[in-house]
């Protein structure tokens, strides 16, 4: 086919698109929705931020206090019975989260990091430590998931899709100027390919406009990150694309072909992810957590009920490092600041590695899970999103990892004054307190490979479509 | 007539192809779906009756302590899943697992199955609800699109009209056939929920045969539902194409834009507060009293002043009771109204979020079904809260039973004398008994009175075809 036969059709095309009231009724009620979902992410982001910042409020106060009490005497205690020392480590969500809010939602985002036992705080009580043990979420909601930007991307617009080009040579053949088309000097298969062209167009053009404005509302930074969203739409698209020059390829009717493309769109999206999710929770059950639960409870209890010279000697023999007092039983109850430390270290060493068997099960599942994303292009595109937004469960892990690791440079910084300096903290110690700050490693190979994935997807179903149309079965047909 | 137009109907749609290879994807889907869930809820179950049983004989087998330290060990609550969570998990996966029971506070649920999954969880979980909500639409809206607007494409209206039938009367007669010949496929998937179903793991009110049959007449009316709004529309419109075109953009919006978008705008509009917000509230309360000015100390105090006047004596150690176990059966008493006013401000921020979709059920009957069909399947969230007040008073019976025993068998100020398991096993394990049917059904109030006002714009709706114009 000519370039100005080429350039002829585009033009042709473009206009009937532009006369069709549907294609504007459509595209608005999509634009629309995609403003919700900007506004939504948005406003899911703020609330996270918000409730990090109550909490950094209230401890950069407490904080406060204790770095005026430093100003009128140089030392202060690095354990009371009431903690005072605390730090934030927060997952906090940007602009980009806002666009795909992924698993945020289901994990905790702001802890507040102070001595105490950890694991007895995150899988059984939360008495000392409320912001351990997870964040409120309504399950009605968490139920639902979220109506934003890649909600819009990933299920809405390749639905905008089939409905613009559900009719590219079947509304031809409907209307009889199929056999008139056939007639001049174009093929059959180049004219569908630069219908399926323009629609790609509109639907790669709407997508990255999606993006660009949902950026602006959440102000997300119009970075690499952002790039390669626009890229995963783009090729998206395009696997929406090559899919619909697939059905178109069978040259049936119209409605046949709406019918084909919303059954890919609802197997694809729908039953394909839905399934997997069955059967991976079949294959894959972590069964580590009821151990863990149990390994808590004994834990806790056996630890607490030991008595004081045994718990000492148990504990210096693991702890030699803090046995520097000679003969010492742990005397003076709750108000002995080694005691109470003892306890909670010996606990935590005693959960730990229950702790370690959930996470490997977990790591483990997720290991295995991954190469599932390219069962479907839907389930591939979201996996983009979510890791380019670092909202994805790997993420969740990870900051949920640092969590633990920077609870313990706390731990290890102010036991060493607990048992070592006689608990006491002075001020230029309290300066240097251990800060730690996650920040999400975006792991970019593993986007990159889906990436091509998508892209290789893209060109095989067009391969196979054009292979199709090439056939003498289809001129046959036309 | 009808008589006719049913048969004749049925008898088209066996001769469909696109029927036949709809209605083999429903079947292969449902069985995967059955198989899964069962294979799911048996796994899931004999891991928390084990995990359940554990903690228990760590209850048991405690070494003598003083009674309030044994409560401290605490009980673990499980949630097991329900008989007919089988057929419709609803918010099971989110709702968290266990709850943690000890003395001076209420725990939250941990360990919801939707924390271990990666994001594809949040494009649903196959349940044979799932399909039954999901597929059988499209299905639908497939053999039906064309159901009038064929007719009058082919103007075989005309000739039907002409032997003295009505248009009302020949989309009633459709929308029989299409029923029946759907519902043909939905009971296959309900005779296996029913073969494959496990046996209730704890009490039930003898009512899960009441809600099974329930659950599928509500599938049945859904389907019927669906059925009709797709025969009026294709009656009403021009041509086929338009037809279909209509009923997909409807089918997404109900099943694909509407349920996200009401639950989404519910939590925008009440927003959810902070774990960290919420406990600092309780214990502002706990240190101040409910009303603000009521501290601890001096409830402690005017406890104490009170067990003097009772008992006749002068001081702590002249009482015949443990008076630190009576202030801990005291304290417990008031904490528990402090839990349950901030739980309870936080249930209604959810409600009222929920509420949003709620009424949505008279827009969208398929957030209709997705409702009745969790309250019936004991996995929505009125079930889970009455779960957690289940729990929330095992708690206090256990706690306050330990405390209770020493505050009879001890003096103030002993801490030391120990009890064994013979104390222990005064506290009968935790047992959850299943809310009724009824129960259930007045929770989800609107969303059965929507079911029932749907059913009613069908019969309007079929009326309101006479209007069909006929070129």
């Amino acid at each position: 086919m000519k370039a100005n036969s080429t350039v002829t059709l585009l033009r042709f095309d473009w206009l009937q698109l532009k006369r069709s009231h549907a294609f504007w009724q459509l595209t608005a009620l999509l634009l629309v929705i995609s403003g919700y979902a900007a506004f939504y992410g948005r406003t899911e982001v703020e609330q996270q931020q918000q409730k990090i910042d109550l909490l950094k409020h209230d401890i950069d106060s407490s904080m406060r206090v204790v770095s005026l009490e430093l100003q009128k005497r140089d030392t202060t205690a690095a354990w009371h019975y009431d903690d005072f020392l605390f730090s934030l480590h927060a997952n906090r969500p940007d602009g980009t989260a806002a666009l795909a809010f992924g698993q945020r939602d289901l994990h905790k985002f702001a802890v507040s990091i102070t001595t105490g036992t950890y694991f007895y705080n995150k899988y059984a009580t939360g008495y000392e430590n409320k912001t351990l043990s997870g964040e409120i979420a309504n399950p009605q909601k968490q139920l639902a998931g979220h109506l934003d930007t890649s909600f819009v991307l990933v299920f809405l617009l390749p639905l905008y899709f089939i409905l613009i080009s559900y009719n590219l040579l079947s509304s031809e053949k409907e209307g009889g100027t199929l056999l008139l088309l056939a007639g001049q000097a174009v093929s059959i298969p180049g004219f569908m390919l630069t219908k399926l062209a323009l629609r790609w167009l509109i639907g790669a053009v709407l997508g990255t406009l999606i993006i660009l404005a949902a950026a602006t509302i959440t102000q997300a930074a119009f970075d690499y990150r952002l790039f390669c969203m626009v890229l995963a739409t783009w090729l998206y698209v395009g696997c929406w694309a090559g899919i619909t020059a697939v059905v178109t390829a069978f040259h049936r009717s119209s409605g046949f072909n709406a019918l084909s493309l919303v059954s890919a769109w609802l197997l694809f999206c729908l039953a394909i992810p839905a399934t997997l999710t069955a059967l991976l929770n079949v294959v894959y059950p972590v069964d580590a957590k009821a151990q863990l639960t149990a390994a808590v409870q004994k834990a806790n209890a056996r630890v607490f009920a030991t008595p004081k010279p045994l718990l000492a000697s148990t504990f210096y023999q693991q702890y030699p490092l803090y046995n520097n007092i000679p003969r010492d039983t742990f005397p003076n109850g709750w108000y002995n600041p080694r005691w109470v430390r003892a306890m909670h270290l010996l606990l935590d060493k005693e959960v730990k590695p229950y702790d370690a068997r959930y996470h490997a099960q977990l790591a483990q599942r997720i290991r295995s899970t991954d190469g599932l994303d390219y069962c479907s292009p839907a389930v591939l595109a979201q996996s983009i999103f979510n890791r380019t937004a670092a909202s994805d469960m790997q993420q969740m892990l990870a900051y949920d990892t640092a969590t633990y690791h920077h609870f313990a440079l706390w731990r290890d910084y102010l036991d060493e004054k607990i048992f070592l300096h006689q608990n006491t903290l002075t001020k230029k110690e309290f300066e240097r307190l251990p800060q730690y700050h996650f920040t999400p490693v975006i792991d970019y190979t593993q986007i990159n490979r889906r990436l091509v994935a998508l892209g290789l997807v893209t060109l095989s179903l067009f391969a196979s479509s054009y292979g199709m149309m090439k056939r003498p079965l289809f001129r046959k047909m036309i | 007539m009808i008589s006719i137009i049913v048969k004749k109907e049925i008898t088209d749609l066996m001769r469909d192809k696109r029927f036949w290879i709809i209605a083999t994807v429903l079947s292969l889907l449902s069985g995967l779906a059955c198989l899964t869930a069962w294979q799911s809820n048996a796994r899931t179950n004999a891991e928390r009756m084990a995990a359940q049983q554990m903690s228990r004989d760590g209850w048991l087998n405690q070494p003598p302590k003083n009674p309030h330290t044994a409560a401290h060990f605490g009980n673990f609550a499980f949630r097991l899943k329900t008989s007919l969570s089988m057929f419709d998990n609803g918010l099971d996966s989110y709702t968290g697992t266990s709850v943690f029971l000890e003395p001076h506070k209420q725990d939250d649920f941990k360990f919801s199955q939707a924390e271990d999954a990666t994001s594809i969880i949040r494009f649903g979980e196959l349940t044979p609800a799932f399909v039954l909500q999901c597929i059988p639409p499209l299905l639908i809206v497939f053999v039906c699109f064309n159901a009038v607007s064929v007719e009058k494409e082919n103007s075989t209206i005309k000739l039907l009209l002409s032997q003295g039938t009505s248009v009302p009367q020949l989309v009633a007669g459709k929308i029989v056939g299409y029923w029946l010949v759907v519902s043909l496929l939905i009971m296959p998937v309900f005779v296996a929920v029913f073969l494959m179903m496990p046996p209730p793991v704890h009490a039930t009110r003898g009512d899960t045969g009441v809600r099974f049959v329930l659950l599928l007449v509500n599938y049945l009316l859904y389907a019927g539902i669906v059925i009709t709004a797709c025969v009026v529309v294709s009656a009403f419109s021009q041509t086929s194409r338009s037809a279909l075109i209509k009923l997909l953009g409807l089918w997404m919006l109900a099943c694909v834009v509407v349920p996200k978008v009401t639950s989404n705008l519910g939590s925008t509009i009440y927003q959810t507060p902070s774990q960290y917000a919420y406990a600092k509230l309780v214990k502002h309360d706990e240190a101040n009293g409910l009303d603000g000015h009521d501290p601890a100390d001096a409830r402690r105090a005017v406890l104490l002043r009170q067990l003097l006047t009772r008992y006749q004596v002068d001081t702590v150690t002249a009482l015949p009771v443990n008076f630190d176990a009576i202030a801990m059966v005291e304290s417990e008493r008031y904490t528990t109204q402090i839990y349950r006013k901030r739980l309870g401000e936080v249930r209604s921020i959810f409600n009222r979020q929920n509420r949003i979709s709620q009424f949505a059920t008279f827009l969208n009957p398929f957030q209709t079904v997705q409702y009745t069909s969790m309250a019936l399947c004991g996995t929505d969230y009125a079930q889970f809260t009455y779960f957690q007040d289940q729990a929330e008073r095992y708690r206090l019976y256990f706690v306050n039973t330990m405390n209770e025993f020493m505050a009879t068998h001890t003096k103030s100020g002993d801490w030391k004398t120990k009890f064994g398991q013979e104390v222990y096993r005064h506290i009968r394990p935790f047992n959850y008994r299943e809310p009724a049917a009824g129960w259930a059904i007045g929770q989800q109030g609107p969303a059965f009175i929507a079911l029932m006002s749907w059913l009613l714009v069908c019969f309007v709706l079929v009326k309101a075809t006479k209007r069909v114009r006929i070129l």
